[in-house]
């Protein structure tokens, strides 16, 4: 049964910064997040299928935004093209001076980085985040023990440089 | 202590506030629209025409799996390792030759890494690697060494492989963490100078669909009458062993004295070690082996046996072709002496010896010789809890998929792993 109008206003009032902050992880540019989160809630507005419950939304939500994401990330145009109407160094992890967060996030690769904000932003436990992504727990477990290491040392590599 | 959430809460932040995002109500009337007028949009990543390039960028992504090029390589594990439990995955597939590597990438440009199929040459060793073959438990590299030095060849049948592999970014920033495996390589039946290795490499780093560097570190042949061999606390440190008489090197030499067929201490005295550093590059897809089946099952009160006001909950267990493994929790051990305590072997053998796996009517008992207790310090394993120790223990391969019933007992209490 399709998605009414009235559930379409409530899942995205839940879950639009969910889709963004995942699809953020994956792509380049603002530009791109963008449109991956409006495909996102168009897939799930036209989606004919029902969901048990809110939580069932959301990871349905998350699944089709990595996979749209990977799909993106995997096209040949995307690789070896420039966005069209973005400014050279336009990207959304221009940081302002005093933050080195977001530079850091940068530096890990997509994959990485999702599975950290998927653990620690949006509370999913290792399977759920599997199931997500299309890989399995253990694989998981290991890359988000990787990602704490390499974000700890870009963190404290950026800190002692800014420190001298 | 890192908070992650925030550190996503603020990069997520940084991100709205520098971009023009569409807000709640904005984004529903985009999707209302869109879908109302049914609208097809091309998006501009879709590429517009397909040229040579495209083709060429879409070949690569091809993965043909299973289409073994020369099945004499996979009947390697048993005609030279003795090892049926590859040769039996790789007769149903998972095994990929460096010929199907060639058929979906690019060879590395001249003045980069060699990748698999292509060979590298270094001191009196000229190294191949061959194709990867089994689960994702034990995958086992199968590589080609030739020693072009024919009297260190006809020294002995036998040669000694350090092996690394891991992330380029792991590689290139925090090597010194990571451990090496060790593999023997046997002399092939009618060429003296060429030795057939196989070695496993960690499952994780070859899954991931992502470059993974795979380094031989150290090369080992019996040394020749002389004054040229034996291994020095050099050597070792140049392979990136620790220092003679730590547990981990035991653990190492231990297999260098079964594979050269000679005692534990005559292999720092007749032992040569070459330490290469060999370094191939590449790509592999992310579905090339066979899956083991494993669970995590998280902190949980899934209690499974009590002793010494030690509690072991089951964290992890794993079926592969060559072992099962199970792992389970004992408790957070800050104090260096509780940890000593639950460390030692004799305590980990104790308990060890006291759970059985049941499959289908069928008990196992552990490998005693391979039960350890590990304490993690760096919040790196299963629950991710600082200073978290585990037991962990290793039964015979079972059909897991096949089977009806699978328990792991203990003193009495029994805990049903499938169904």
């Amino acid at each position: 049964m399709q998605v009414k109008d009235s559930e379409l206003e409530r899942y995205i009032r839940l879950y639009r910064k969910s889709v963004l902050g995942a699809a953020l992880c994956y792509v380049r540019n603002s530009a791109d997040a963008e449109d991956i989160m409006q495909e996102v809630f168009i897939r799930l507005y036209t989606h004919k299928g029902s969901f048990e419950s809110d939580e069932h939304v959301k990871a349905w939500l998350l699944r089709c935004t990595v996979n749209l994401c990977k799909s993106l990330l995997r096209s040949y145009w995307y690789r070896f093209s420039e966005p069209l109407d973005a400014a050279p160094e336009e990207t959304h992890y221009d940081t302002p001076p005093d933050s080195t967060v977001s530079e850091a996030l940068a530096k890990l690769s997509p994959k990485t980085r999702a599975v950290l904000y998927m653990y620690y932003y949006e509370g999913y436990p290792a399977e759920e985040i599997a199931k997500i992504t299309r890989s399995t727990a253990n694989s998981v477990m290991l890359r988000l023990s990787r990602g704490r290491r390499q974000l700890r040392k870009i963190l404290t590599d950026e800190r002692n440089g800014n420190d001298d | 202590m890192t908070d992650y959430k925030q550190i996503f809460e603020k990069a997520l932040s940084e991100a709205c506030e520098k971009n023009d995002f569409s807000d709640d109500e904005k984004l529903f009337g985009i999707v209302k629209e869109r879908t109302g007028t049914m609208e097809k949009r091309t998006f501009k990543w879709k590429k517009p025409a397909v040229t040579a390039a495209a083709l060429a960028a879409a070949a690569a992504l091809t993965v043909s799996v299973g289409a073994v090029a020369n099945w004499d390589l996979a009947a390697f594990f048993t005609r030279y390792f003795n090892d049926s439990a590859t040769q039996e995955l790789a007769d149903e597939g998972y095994f990929y030759s460096s010929e199907n590597y060639a058929e979906n990438n690019v060879p590395a440009a001249s003045g980069t890494y060699p990748v698999m199929g292509e060979t590298l040459e270094k001191d009196i060793f000229t190294a191949k690697i061959l194709g990867i073959a089994g689960d994702t438990q034990d995958p086992m590299m199968l590589i080609d060494i030739t020693v072009n030095d024919p009297e260190v060849a006809a020294a002995s049948d036998v040669i000694g492989v350090y092996t690394q592999a891991i992330g380029t970014y792991e590689f290139e920033n925090m090597r010194e963490k990571y451990g090496k495996e060790f593999g023997k390589g046997v002399k092939d039946e009618t060429d003296p100078s060429l030795f057939h290795v196989s070695v496993r490499v960690p499952p994780f780093w070859i899954t991931q669909g992502e470059e993974v560097v795979f380094d031989i570190v150290s090369i080992h042949t019996l040394g020749l009458d002389g004054n040229d061999r034996g291994l020095s606390e050099t050597d070792l440190a140049e392979s990136g062993l620790p220092a003679k008489g730590n547990i981990v090197t035991s653990y190492h030499i231990d297999l260098e004295s079964k594979a050269f067929g000679i005692p534990f201490d005559d292999v720092f005295s007749k032992v040569k070690a070459y330490n290469v550093g060999m370094q191939f590059r590449f790509t592999l897809p992310e579905n090339i082996l066979k899956e083991a089946p494993r669970k995590w099952y998280g902190l949980s009160d899934q209690l499974v046996f009590t002793a010494d006001d030690t509690e072991f909950i089951l964290m992890y267990s794993e079926f592969g072709a060559h072992s099962s493994y199970i792992s389970l929790s004992c408790g957070i051990r800050e104090n260096m002496e509780d940890y000593v305590k639950i460390s030692g072997p004799e305590h980990a053998r104790k308990f060890a010896e006291q759970f059985v796996l049941t499959a289908d009517g069928v008990e196992y008992k552990p490998d005693i010789e391979r039960a350890f207790t590990y304490r993690d310090t760096r919040a790196d394993t299963n629950v991710m809890i600082e200073n978290m120790c585990y037991l962990n223990l290793t039964f015979p391969p079972i059909d897991y998929e096949n089977a009806q019933s699978v328990t792991l007992s203990a003193n009495g209490v029994s805990y049903e792993i499938k169904p």
